[in-house]
């Protein structure tokens, strides 16, 4: 550095670059002093919840899909979870299975994406994952075909790589065969080396020595690394079943994000996603992902948000070896959907989205009309969280120039892999030093 | 392998539904190539193409020019746009071709026939003017299909 920064500056970034959707940043320095730091989302509200309103309890599998290209099965199960719940019904057995499946095609999706394109430049001093591929072409290459596999389980399973079609309240319109399966364990098997061979990889990468002291916040199964169901647990002794979420966690609006912020009654911000799951369930990975997490020397105290990238690498080995293990034990189910009977009441579920835990409530009328509906995308809950982060990073790198305290934050936000199309109900940085 | 004929954007924009519905026009008769629709994802337009010998990307444009106009390019010999880069959302057939040959994975011959729109609003249907220029994007594309005289 040459010189120092002024003491009141403004830091803007209008669009954030490599997250989903769109949003900004906005920093405010009065006096030397970090006065301000916000994470702006703009994106126009979506209205899905009033969409719901005066639709059948058959529908919101479909509606919601269409509320993420990334995560849709994550809306699909949540709100199938939530619907059968109000209806008394549980799905297990070889149907739950297939929807972990496919779920699982989700996460491969998903977490490939984000590592490779959208994060991994970060860390290699890249500006875009083009010319990551450009000097890294085997190791991008290898990257898009593990995104690629995730897409194909969700085209057999689902029916289709995005918004798929084939997954209703009860189950599934239609269940693959053995036979329809069965390629897909061959480019698992492959998959599987590559995010082994990933985690290995990020875990190299140069992280800088930050943590923090955050709740973590994630589904727990008592025999799952879960993904489908369980009890919302934190690192802080929150246990809790789902329809104690909205007793527990308030919403509330700011003016600068179209996304609801979401807190712990009496306790604050907290954080869902990889970070949270690896700190509560890291025991119940399978032996692929927990002998690559252990070498890579990562353990369930792990606070630094850069690493997050391992441990989206980590899930990516789980999510691999777990679809495979469901496909080899692969019987055809007897029929697609369990049959479901709409009651008057109120239900809620939840799932663990790539992005963290996803919960859902609808209240039902007599004949299956949704009367109400509320969806808590998890980067509405990790926007304070991720606020709460921004502010410490920038206030101990106050010191430098603009464009590298931009830089830098812009790499904080995507470690929370936030996806804004998702939370609005959002992101631009900007730095006002005025 | 067989040419491939790829229509690209989003048929809920107004005049970025074109490319599907060259592509559909095509699909109606006998047509010497793979015929795909896509949304214009980087990854998945690379993953299309890869290890073909003629690809013909069939998109909506925005130039400038009057509404309707048919532009035909070679893709590989000139510079596309290639589009804000700042969200994961809106990207096309220009960071696709980046993304392409950053991953030598381009095919040998790469041809954009574009069809200028007028509305790029939210809603489904064609403006007169696009839905007019069908027939000649579908005939640009034939002629490149046919071989490198009809270009």
């Amino acid at each position: 550095m040459t010189h120092r920064p002024p003491a009141s500056r403004t830091l803007k970034v209008d669009a954030l670059a490599r997250v989903e959707g769109e949003g900004a940043m906005h920093v405010e320095v009065r006096d030397g002093r970090l006065h301000d730091v916000q994470l702006r989302i703009y994106e126009p509200p979506r209205f899905f919840e009033a969409f719901l309103r005066g639709r059948r309890f058959t529908e919101p599998a479909d509606i919601t899909a269409r509320i993420c290209g990334i995560c849709p099965v994550a809306y699909q199960m949540s709100a199938c979870a939530a619907v059968e719940d109000a209806c008394g019904v549980t799905v297990d057995g070889p149907l739950r299975d297939l929807r972990r499946l496919l779920y699982c095609g989700e996460w491969i999706e998903s977490h490939a994406l984000h590592l490779y394109l959208l994060h991994a430049p970060d860390f290699l001093g890249y500006e875009n994952a083009i010319a990551l591929a450009a000097d890294h072409r085997d190791r991008v290459t290898a990257g898009l075909d593990l995104k690629k596999v995730g897409n194909e389980i969700l085209e057999v399973v689902g029916g289709r790589a995005i918004h798929p079609v084939n997954v209703k309240i009860g189950g599934f319109y239609r269940v693959p065969t053995p036979t329809e399966l069965r390629p897909l364990a061959e480019r698992l098997r492959t998959a599987l080396d590559t995010a082994i061979d990933t985690v290995a990889w990020v875990a190299g990468f140069e992280f800088p020595e930050v943590g923090h002291a955050l709740e973590l916040v994630a589904l727990s199964h008592p025999t799952e690394y879960a993904v489908v169901g369980g009890r919302l647990r934190s690192t802080e002794g929150l246990d809790i079943a789902s329809h104690e979420f909205a007793d527990r966690v308030v919403e509330s609006h700011v003016e600068h994000s179209t996304a609801l912020h979401a807190h712990l009654l009496e306790r604050g911000e907290y954080l869902v996603g990889p970070m949270a799951r690896f700190a509560l369930n890291a025991d119940r990975l399978g032996p692929e992902a927990a002998a690559a997490a252990a070498a890579a020397g990562l353990d369930p105290s792990e606070r630094n948000p850069f690493r997050s990238i391992v441990v989206r690498a980590v899930e990516l080995v789980q999510a691999c070896s777990e679809a495979l293990r469901i496909i080899e034990g692969y019987e055809r189910p007897d029929r697609p959907a369990v049959e479901v009977t709409p009651r008057a009441g109120v239900g809620t579920g939840w799932t663990e989205a790539p992005r963290g835990t996803l919960w859902h409530r609808y209240e039902l009328d007599d004949d299956g009309t949704i009367l109400d509906a509320t969806i808590v995308p998890p980067t509405s809950q990790n926007q304070p969280a991720i606020e709460h982060d921004l502010f410490h990073f920038v206030e101990g790198n106050l010191h430098l120039d603009d464009d590298e305290l931009r830089r830098r934050s812009e790499q904080v936000i995507r470690n929370y892999d936030p996806c804004i199309s998702c939370a609005t109900h959002f992101l631009d940085l900007t730095v006002d030093r005025s | 392998m067989r040419p491939l004929v790829v229509g690209v954007g989003n048929p809920f924009r107004r005049d970025d539904g074109a490319g599907h519905a060259i592509v559909e026009r095509l699909r109606a008769t006998a047509v010497e190539a793979d015929l795909v629709l896509a949304d214009g994802e980087p990854t998945r337009l690379v993953d299309a193409w890869d290890g073909r010998d003629l690809v013909v990307v069939v998109d909506a444009v925005r130039t400038g020019a009057d509404p309707g106009t048919v532009v035909v390019l070679d893709a590989l010999a000139t510079d596309l746009p290639a589009g804000p880069t700042a969200s994961t959302h809106a990207a096309g057939p220009g960071q696709a071709i980046e993304w392409g040959r950053a991953l030598d994975r381009l095919p040998d011959a790469l041809w954009l026939v574009g069809v200028e729109g007028a509305d790029f609003g939210e809603g489904p249907g064609l403006t007169p003017p696009v839905e007019a220029a069908l027939d000649g994007a579908v005939a640009a594309v034939r002629r490149l299909l046919d071989g490198p005289d009809g270009a």
